[in-house]
């Protein structure tokens, strides 16, 4: 057995108190299995993949053993455990962007792992001979063309941010498969990445176990990433280990409730369109959206970058339209156009119902955190009324009526209960509220001014598997109850076959 | 290349902006040249006559443009106390003062760094707190009180200098960089605190990034990660901040020069301010600006050199 862990306990010590973030976990791995351990956010999976490269910050402490190859980890100082980083044990994270120094050029990022190992004098029992600089440099560049690096002798002068997130995640492979370890830990590996790029990362984690016989723990998420290379799987939940087996027993006979509601998540039918009206909420026309970069030079016509071309499109009334597309393909750019917030573009963007309402993909950076959710939803009632009330005075007509400050209240309650909300939340703050309340949040202040229309920029991305499938019920839901048409921006083509009626696709 | 006319372009039309608004300062003050030179005594003949010589009795449009086109070819005129022209004056001051910022500001260099390290490595609380009082201390004295204090230190107790000794770099350079060490402390202190306190945040903000968890997972030992790979990313912003500092010596110089009786640009200034003698002032402002412009340059090229993901 390569790894084996016994009882492990974790525990983070923070002013609050202590939270144990895993209780009590003991599994094994051998040499050359690939292992998938998946759960949703504060499940302890990624505290786990932490502890086994002994990268846990000081204000953690544990318990249980981690024996690698028979020795115990758990009792080794920084210095014993600092042999085996890198050398025996790497790890590959989510964000390669930021996981990667900006400052220094990736193939002597690489490169490091060779003066930090191979060279290192160290007895511990594996034979390392000396290398030259030109030595060193040949063995990156042959990793690099391992790992499917383009241009290795190009890439390798490169620092991080010239490169695209795959060719940077493919450099983090590359760094952690330097020293031949014996077992990889990737913590995430593709979440940060587009659907194809994922695939290529996932497929090339795969080549390098089958080739090199390294073990990998696949720490993540996604249960489609763990079903596609992983020949055992363990379901964390809470801290514990709810359920393991393979892959095969895991997905057709899963035993545990929590298992179950992560298999449902992935499993969902496409959705079955059955809408027949030909009203339209939003025409786009001829649409072609740039950005206009300034000149250096004084008198020079600024360059305009295309975003994209000649775009025609149209949201019907109580219809989800998808824009799906890589990052960088320009959804969120068109999204702004059509809200007004960008207004560099050609062409006719016509809207039939009142101006839509956004959603965004970060819950928590677009609501107040100084504000209680009541007097967030509140908001833009008051704005309305303050209006109104304005053009009142300036003497227009046709103005329609104004709510009371009880009427407000009243209406923001009835929102909380649309969005499956209870009441007492008027009363709370962003940060009390978990990641899926908040994006209910969002969705309630998009249709509190009474819009009919919404743009959700990935609206569920950052939510685990089993939020993201009730955020999108919920929003199902309002489509039907409110007749609510609807813009579905995301990268995540099996999310938007469940919600869209029809779909786009951004080259 | 277009970067830097655009900088040239900024440059002149602050130095334009500049002239302008000390000519206009001096309008406005009361008194003149003339006045400050005769003395109230003087009978209102002898300073009609005196203003008519300096030119001041011309209007202030015509003295500017006078003035512009003289200091176009770089003749900054004549001091109106000194009777000299302004360019001779300014000659072995220019010298002194650059001697005094330079040591100041290798000072700040040399000491901020690894003081800067020292601190950010104190992880008790004790460590942080001693750390924090010290840095906060040093902050908050200026210079030229330190002055005062560095001249009874080591003048009067320790008899390491004598104040006012100065010797000309022309007859002495190491002579008279032994008599600035003094002056240049009394300047750097507070900005070593400052740096200390700035590369400290840099450096504890730069350890909790992504990248310094995948160097220890590379088998760093922590100095390894300090040196190797946190240290570079921290001192990014510290360069910014040292386009800052060095304006901060300039300007702090003016003072502590008067202190230490530093025959530099800056005690010029003070006097010339004093005397009304505008072109020396407009000459010595000019300068400064000059420098510091020219100074924020130089630090945003060395800015693009160390990150590479800054594009000018």
């Amino acid at each position: 057995m390569l790894l084996e862990v016994k009882d492990l306990k974790v525990e983070f010590h923070t002013d609050k108190g202590v939270t144990k973030a895993v209780k009590g976990v003991s599994f094994g791995m051998n040499d050359g299995e690939i292992l998938g351990i998946v759960g949703e956010s504060g499940s302890g999976k990624s505290t786990l993949g932490m502890t086994l490269m002994g990268l846990l910050p000081g204000t953690a402490s544990y318990t249980g053993q981690v024996l690698f190859d028979g020795a115990d980890m758990a009792k080794m100082s920084f210095e014993e455990l600092r042999q085996y980083k890198g050398d025996e044990i790497s790890v590959v994270f989510q964000e390669p962007m930021t996981s990667l120094n900006p400052l220094i050029r990736v193939g002597k990022q690489v490169e490091e792992m060779l003066t930090l190992h191979v060279n290192d004098t160290q007895d511990d029992g594996r034979l390392h001979e000396k290398l030259t600089k030109a030595q060193r440099k040949e063995r990156v560049l042959e990793m690099f063309r391992n790992v499917e690096l383009p241009e290795p002798e190009v890439t390798y002068r490169k620092y991080p941010h010239e490169l695209s997130g795959g060719q940077q995640q493919r450099v983090m492979i590359a760094m952690a498969l330097m020293c031949s370890p014996r077992l990889l830990i990737a913590d995430e590996p593709t979440t940060a990445l587009d659907a194809d790029v994922q695939d290529q990362i996932l497929d090339l984690l795969k080549e390098i176990n089958r080739k090199q016989g390294t073990a990998i723990a696949l720490v993540s998420h996604d249960l489609r990433v763990i079903q596609r290379i992983c020949q055992n799987v363990l379901v964390m939940y809470k801290g514990e280990i709810v359920e393991r087996g393979t892959v095969d027993q895991i997905f057709n006979n899963p035993q545990d409730e929590y298992t179950k509601q992560l298999i449902d998540a992935i499993k969902q039918e496409p959705k079955q369109s059955d809408l027949d009206t030909a009203d339209t909420a939003l025409e786009v026309k001829d649409l072609t959206v740039f950005y206009q970069i300034k000149s250096e030079v004084l008198g020079q016509k600024p360059r305009k970058k295309i975003i994209c071309e000649n775009m025609n499109f149209e949201v019907r009334k109580g219809e989800i339209l998808g824009l799906v597309g890589k990052s960088g393909s320009g959804k969120s750019t068109i999204s702004r156009a059509i809200l007004g917030l960008h207004k560099d573009y050609t062409g006719e963007i016509i809207h039939h119902t009142a101006r839509p309402q956004m959603i965004f993909q970060d819950s928590s950076a677009s609501l107040n955190p100084a504000r209680k959710i009541g007097w967030i939803l509140e908001e833009p009632l008051k704005n309305q009324a303050k209006y109104w009330q304005r053009q009142a005075r300036a003497g227009a007509k046709n103005i329609p009526h104004i709510y009371t400050p009880e009427e407000r209240k009243a209406k923001v309650l009835d929102m909380l209960r649309k969005v499956e909300l209870p009441e007492e939340f008027v009363n709370r703050y962003p940060r009390e509220l978990s990641g899926g309340q908040k994006q209910r949040v969002n969705i309630a202040l998009a249709l509190m001014s009474g819009s009919k229309f919404v743009i959700a920029d990935e609206p569920v991305s950052s939510l685990d598997v089993t939020i993201q499938d009730q955020i999108l019920k919920l929003l199902l839901n309002l489509q039907k109850d409110l007749g609510l048409s609807m813009l579905f921006i995301s990268h995540d083509v099996n999310v938007v076959k469940r919600v869209c009626d029809r779909v786009i696709h951004l080259g | 290349m277009k970067y830097v006319l655009k900088k040239i372009l900024t440059l002149i039309i602050a130095l334009l902006l500049i002239s302008i608004v000390v000519f206009l300062a001096f309008s406005v003050i009361p008194g003149d040249a003339a006045i400050s030179k005769l003395g109230t005594e003087a009978t209102p003949e002898r300073i009609a006559e005196l203003r008519e010589m300096l030119g001041l009795d011309k209007p202030i449009l015509e003295r500017y443009f006078i003035w512009l086109g003289n200091a176009v070819q770089l003749d900054f005129g004549t001091s109106y106390q000194y009777n000299v022209s302004v360019n001779s004056l300014l000659g072995t001051r220019i010298i002194n003062s650059s001697i005094l910022s330079i040591i100041s500001f290798i000072m700040v260099i040399v000491f901020s760094i690894p003081i800067g390290i020292f601190s950010a490595k104190r992880r008790s609380v004790p460590g942080r707190t001693a750390m924090t009082t010290i840095t906060q201390i040093t902050m908050g004295v200026p210079s030229f009180f330190l002055g005062v204090l560095i001249t009874y230190l080591f003048s009067i107790i320790l008899k390491m200098f004598r104040l006012g000794d100065f010797v000309s770099p022309a007859d002495s350079f190491w002579g008279a960089c032994a008599y600035l060490v003094f002056p240049a402390i009394a300047i750097a202190l507070p900005k070593i605190a400052m740096t200390v306190k700035f590369l400290t945040t840099s450096i504890r903000a730069e350890l909790h990034k992504d990248y310094v968890r995948t160097a220890y997972a590379k088998g760093h030992t922590k100095n390894g990660v300090l040196y190797g790979h946190v240290l570079k990313n921290s001192l990014v912003p510290v360069i910014t901040f040292m386009g800052v500092i060095v304006a901060e010596i300039v300007a702090g110089s003016i003072i502590v020069e008067k202190v230490f009786s530093v025959p530099g640009v800056g005690t010029l200034l003070i006097t010339a301010i004093t005397n009304r003698d505008y072109p020396v002032v407009e000459a010595v402002v000019l300068l400064f600006a000059f420098l510091i412009i020219v100074i924020n340059f130089i630090v945003d090229m060395i800015y693009k050199i160390v990150d590479p993901r800054v594009k000018i």
